[in-house]
């Protein structure tokens, strides 16, 4: 039964890989293809176009893709230590690290190229960018190296990738993952405090518009009018609204 | 009495050139036991076994995302999660992919991307359940080598004992491997 189950369901992704590739991307800020995972804020790997893009503790590892019976690895490129995260936008890769947000020209694919970096605090750092704006969020916790128990959030203007400028910083309890979507509205996940909805319609000024505190909110991930959010007892889904959201579903997570 | 001379020289020599050999990485060599780091290994059939199971409860959730119609739930050292998620509503957790040592993963048409330990492995999911591996990439992640972390002192990784899997705190008598 099971068997069949898993049979049918697995013939189904193969027949959606085939269909999909006619259907429009919908990830208008990721510069990737329709048919590609797309991550959230704490992702270690990224696919923009035709490579892969892993990050390890210190380095962007490229992979030429184009390929896919063939995977190439391309040349190394080194960036300091305490690598995190990997966020694709426009031709650029926003790389967090726990003492700064790195951007990386891709124009050229195969050789990611470092146009500015932005020094903060020390701390854990996701990361999402927004019509040129960033959102980092800087946490303390055991292997944070957070010396400062800071915990905020840091809207960084990167419009020009070689000047990149700190607009705001909004202290938090102790956020993790982020994400934009559902109208102008940015989520952060702020551990026991639960999930933060923001109005960004103004990004220099955000307006913290909601707070769904019955979550422990650790991951969040918009897709569409889709929302879905990794708490410390759930997966749950919601659907996006003007004003609030809709739960939909939970998958529950074993204690 | 000059020969003599010479030959302390040339004895002297040939000491200091035997340290700086015995070195052989870029700190110097400790004289006597030092605190630092020792690799586990595991056998490469163990290490390199990518399968499928049937669902089961998610515990301990790293990363999530989402390709196609589907959600994908990792745990961090162990695998994947795949949910049929074409009803949000109703999301039907399908299977687990078992990769050991993974942390992260990416999809394109169909082929995903994974570490296994240190190396980058592709592969598709077949239809009967089974998994088809496209390539490895061994040592991609580049991380094999050496601990993580700064001016550590450790044991030199022996590939011919197996996979590296992690690493331990160990009492090292004069390691000859050193990271930066």
């Amino acid at each position: 039964m099971f068997q069949t189950i898993k049979t049918n369901l697995l013939s189904c992704l193969f027949l959606l890989t085939f269909l999909s590739s006619c259907i429009e991307s919908n990830f208008n800020d990721f510069n990737v293809g329709g048919n590609t995972s797309s991550g959230g804020s704490l992702a270690s790997f990224t696919i923009v176009n035709n490579h892969l893009y892993a990050v390890n503790s210190t380095s962007i590892i490229p992979i030429d893709i184009s390929d896919l019976a063939k995977p190439e690895p391309l040349e190394i490129v080194t960036i300091g230590t305490g690598i995190e995260t990997i966020f694709p936008y426009k031709d650029q890769l926003f790389i967090g690290s726990n003492s700064a947000l790195f951007i990386y020209d891709i124009s050229d694919p195969e050789v990611p190229v470092r146009t500015t970096f932005f020094q903060h605090a020390t701390g854990c750092d996701p990361v999402v960018v927004k019509d040129d704006y960033a959102y980092v969020t800087i946490r303390d916790g055991v292997s944070c190296n957070n010396f400062f128990r800071l915990n905020v959030l840091d809207i960084i203007n990167v419009a020009d990738p070689f000047n990149t400028f700190l607009v705001r910083e909004i202290p938090l309890t102790n956020p993790r993952g982020l994400a934009t979507g559902c109208n102008d509205k940015l989520f952060v996940c702020d551990g026991p405090s639960g999930l933060l909805q923001f109005d960004i319609t103004d990004p220099e000024d955000p307006v913290l518009d909601t707070t769904y505190a019955q979550f422990t909110a650790n991951d969040v991930l918009i897709r569409d009018d889709l929302l879905i959010l990794t708490g410390a007892d759930g997966i749950y889904q919601f659907r996006c609204t003007d004003e609030e959201l809709l739960l939909l579903s939970n998958v529950p997570i074993s204690l | 009495m000059i020969l003599n001379r010479i030959i302390i020289l040339i004895f002297c020599s040939s000491f200091l050139l035997s340290c700086v050999e015995d070195d052989g990485s870029r700190a110097s060599r400790p004289s006597g036991s030092v605190n630092g780091m020792s690799p586990i290994y595991q056998s490469e059939e163990i290490a390199y076994q990518i399968s499928v199971s049937e669902a089961k409860d998610i515990v301990n959730p790293g990363k999530i995302f989402t390709y196609q119609n589907f959600l994908i739930v990792t745990i961090i050292n162990e695998g994947f999660h795949l949910i049929d998620n074409t009803n949000p509503s109703n999301p039907n957790n399908m299977l687990f992919v078992n990769i050991p040592g993974n942390t992260d993963i990416a999809v394109k048409d169909g082929v995903f991307f994974a570490n296994n330990y240190n190396d980058m492995i592709s592969f598709k999911l077949e239809s009967n359940g089974g998994i088809s591996l496209i390539e490895r990439l061994s040592d991609a992640m580049q991380n094999g080598l050496a601990p993580p972390g700064n001016n550590i002192y450790f044991e030199c990784v022996d590939p011919s004992r197996g996979v590296v899997v992690g690493w331990e705190s160990r009492i090292l008598n004069r390691p000859r491997c050193f990271k930066q």
